[in-house]
């Protein structure tokens, strides 16, 4: 069954208080699922416009951004009758906890769909911490 | 007593301003780029482009094989429809989020003229379709020339 509770229209991408984008093009939410598997954690971004070469993923210090660039290929010589969605950028930015393997994520695109498997850390896997008793 | 109690004071008010004018400001610019876009709430969204003799049909169908999108066209009706599926989680697996469309969806358009069928093509790249949607010979405006 369809989840009518989704939100259809695009939403424009919160670019951080006092920031500017060096360009006029807007920037877009992706929607995206985030689901969390035994040993890693799968991110799927809807980007469609944008394929291997013109998504950037960056990682600095905890925070994740994935940016998407889109060519527009708009059919030249005709005129828009009518609009219902935006052609844009995409941005979007994660907070990762400790427990994600930085060294080891991945990333593919595929159909403008953006997939990147952030394994779990070693350590998170099976760390117990022992608490001793003061003698 | 109350009423008269606080004194205002009109640099205090000043100061409150220029965060209510930017607040306005960025509601007007919300509010005006609705103007841009008609959405339907309806998935897929579409684009509509024209030419003489032509329209152009975008849509955007992330994560979708283009073997699974059916498109028909008959008299001036334009349809697609299709299924985008997530992965349900299974007993280890949960969602944090779910934001992407799951499930069916079937979307038509009415166009302004009758169709040529049998030349439409479709073409889908990165996650976006393509459809070009050519007016039917018999409904092209015609000149007559007068006979002597």
């Amino acid at each position: 069954m369809a989840d009518t509770t989704k939100e259809l229209q695009k939403k424009e991408a919160e670019i951080a208080k006092g920031t500017e984008t060096t360009r006029a093009k807007k920037a877009y939410t992706p929607a995206v699922d985030i689901l969390e598997r035994k040993d890693d954690i799968i991110l799927t971004a809807d980007m469609p416009g944008v394929d291997e070469n013109s998504v950037d993923i960056n990682l600095e210090k905890n925070v994740l951004t994935i940016f998407g660039n889109v060519e527009r290929e708009l059919p030249e010589g005709y005129n828009l009758a009518l609009r219902e969605y935006n052609e844009g950028n995409y941005y979007r930015s994660f907070t990762l906890s400790d427990e994600v393997d930085r060294e080891k994520i991945k990333a593919a695109v595929k159909n403008g769909v953006l997939k990147l498997i952030l394994p779990k850390a070693d350590i998170v896997k099976q760390r117990k911490i022992e608490v001793k008793a003061e003698a | 007593m109350l009423m008269f109690g606080r004194r205002w004071d009109p640099w205090n008010e000043l100061e409150g301003f220029g965060s209510h004018m930017r607040r306005i400001q960025d509601e007007m610019n919300t509010l005006l780029s609705r103007f841009d876009t008609r959405p339907s709430g309806e998935f897929p969204s579409l684009n509509v482009w024209t030419k003489d003799d032509e329209a152009v049909i975008t849509t955007e169908l992330p994560d979708i094989e283009p073997k699974n999108i059916d498109i028909t066209v008959s008299g001036n009706t334009f349809t697609v429809k299709g299924t985008q599926g997530t992965p349900e989680p299974g007993g280890n697996e949960s969602y944090h989020r779910r934001e992407r469309w799951n499930g069916n969806f079937s979307r038509s358009l009415d166009l302004t003229f009758t169709v040529d069928t049998d030349k439409v093509t479709a073409n889908f790249k990165k996650g976006v379709l393509y459809v070009t949607l050519p007016r039917h010979e018999a409904e092209k405006p015609r000149k007559i020339s007068i006979s002597a």
